[in-house]
């Protein structure tokens, strides 16, 4: 079924990443989610669990992967094709990241080079990875490397902080990849710290720096400062404040990083969602018709139509 | 994005040149959300002296922007606007001076509520009055009213959410509904 699936070059390849720094926010739920609504859709989909240290995407669609993501990294596989495991929903095909060894949490530079160079050689209209917590150098190259870079955050102050770090770390280690210069490198790894004492406090100030060395990597950053758009939702609604932090870290980062976040959605706290995890069942299938279901539609419908959220939006309800 | 201090007062409420009213009220309502108080969308970027700063400049802009005429003679002072140009805030002030005097229909408090693009809904969730009552008052069904001091409560908000004189309208509309109540002798 899987090399059926993948068997033809589709006409577009689209490839997400969903991310956002602190762990439990719902990655894997939206991963899970958002492809199976695609496959529904009748888009060819593939979902990677790229949360290399602690995957449980296979969970999440009730299915069990013999050979996963790690076999391919360690070479043990050479196409990653070897490795898709059906899921039973038609269109739909993942690659685990189960049963990893500790040491591939953290696979090598040629590694990740092997495995983004056959990611983007895979036949499917969409690509989906579910990054891992944390700013690690592989969630960070991984949400680069997509096209839309999703962040999850839940309305509490510590979800919120790890959020504006995951987009700091990736938005300084792409000013890297795109600076070549040893010197202007170094200033970007000074400017990373927090209290580095040389006045870099944001990145308009590390902008403003660089420009002064080297005018044309200056531009490039201003480029890679523009290009830089990652989606946001808020998850786990309580109140309708919550609605309105999207809206609110939106525009926190376009003043401090001069970045334009793109707020895409919200989900309610709903208990259907931990009973379909419960079951192992993506809720889209499970509750299809629930009131979670129909946020998904909204975050997805904004995805596709590459818009952002808007009020006619709000699922109204009794919300404090 | 510009530095604050190089802000002009739409960028510092990032909004368009064009936004009306509605538009105004809304990002200053999010813009307050944002920066004031233990806001934890800004708390972990700005420091206390920073979020202080904006919100300083977003209360200067606002300040500017609630009255037509300030706002006209900023818009000309950047340039924005030519001089020669009717400004749609001062028309849209003139209007609502003249409409709203003496006793007030339900008709001009809908007008008054279209020409700020608020939907029925828009002002039932702000005022949380059942859209019911809403309609009721705009479309003057007055045996549908719930009790005076109730409707009287309902007036303030609603003038209240368009930012219109309290007292003129509630004092206004309530006008009417006594007319209409000795009309029908209730």
């Amino acid at each position: 079924m899987t090399s059926d699936l993948f068997e033809h070059e589709p006409l577009q390849r689209e490839i997400w990443a969903i991310g956002g720094g602190k762990g439990g926010t719902g990655k894997t739920f939206f991963s899970a989610n958002l492809g199976v609504g695609l496959s529904q859709m009748g888009k060819k989909v593939l979902l990677i669990d790229a949360d290399l240290g602690c995957a449980n995407l296979h969970t999440c669609l009730g299915v069990s992967a013999k050979n996963t993501l790690s076999d391919f990294i360690q070479g043990h596989v050479r196409k990653i094709q070897e490795v898709l495991v059906p899921t039973g929903i038609p269109n739909l095909a993942l690659i685990s990241g189960a049963h990893d060894y500790l040491e591939i949490a953290n696979p090598k530079h040629t590694q990740k080079m092997r495995l983004i160079r056959q990611i983007h050689e895979l036949d499917a209209e969409y690509i989906i990875l579910d990054l891992g917590a944390g700013t690690s150098f592989t969630s960070l190259d991984f949400f680069l490397m997509a096209q839309t870079g999703i962040l999850i955050v839940l309305p509490e102050p510590t979800s919120v902080e790890n959020v504006y770090r995951f987009i700091k770390s990736a938005f300084y280690r792409r000013f890297k990849q795109v600076a070549r210069d040893p010197e202007v490198r170094a200033v970007i790894t000074e400017a990373m710290r927090e209290n580095n004492g040389c006045g870099l406090r944001t990145p308009r100030d590390l902008i403003e720096r660089v420009s002064q060395m080297s005018s044309d990597i200056g531009i490039k950053l201003k480029e890679a400062v523009y290009a830089f758009r990652p989606k946001l939702i808020v998850n786990q609604v309580r109140c309708k404040d919550d609605i309105t932090l999207g809206r609110s870290m939106r525009s926190a980062c376009l003043r401090y990083y001069g970045i334009s976040v793109e707020y895409i959605g919200y989900i309610e706290y709903d208990d259907a969602v931990w009973q379909a995890t419960k079951k192992c069942r993506p809720l889209w299938l499970e509750s299809p018709y629930c009131r979670t279901a129909e946020f998904l539609k909204h975050v997805l419908d904004n995805l596709l139509k590459k818009t952002e959220f808007t009020d006619e939006q709000v699922v109204h309800g009794d919300m404090p | 994005m510009k530095p604050l201090a190089e802000q002009n007062y739409y960028e510092v409420l990032e909004i368009q040149q064009t936004a009306g009213w509605r538009d105004i009220q809304r990002a200053y309502d999010l813009a307050q959300t944002t920066y004031s108080g233990a806001a934890m969308a800004s708390m972990p970027l700005f420091t206390p002296k920073e979020r202080a700063e904006i919100i300083q400049k977003i209360e200067e802009a606002y300040r500017i922007f609630q009255d037509p005429d300030k706002k006209r003679q900023y818009d000309i002072a950047c340039g924005f606007i030519a001089d020669s140009d009717t400004n749609r805030f001062q028309a849209r002030g003139e209007e609502a001076v003249t409409i709203l005097e003496g006793e007030i229909h339900g008709s001009a408090l809908r007008q008054m509520r279209e020409q700020q693009g608020q939907s029925l809904q828009d002002m039932a969730s702000q005022t949380r009055i059942n859209v019911a009552y809403l309609h009721a008052i705009e479309d003057e069904q007055m045996a549908h009213f719930p009790a005076e001091a109730y409707l009287r409560g309902y007036l303030r908000q609603y003038a209240s959410a368009l930012r219109l004189d309290i007292r003129v309208v509630t004092e206004g509309y309530l006008q009417r509904y006594h007319t209409w109540q000795q009309k029908t002798d209730r």
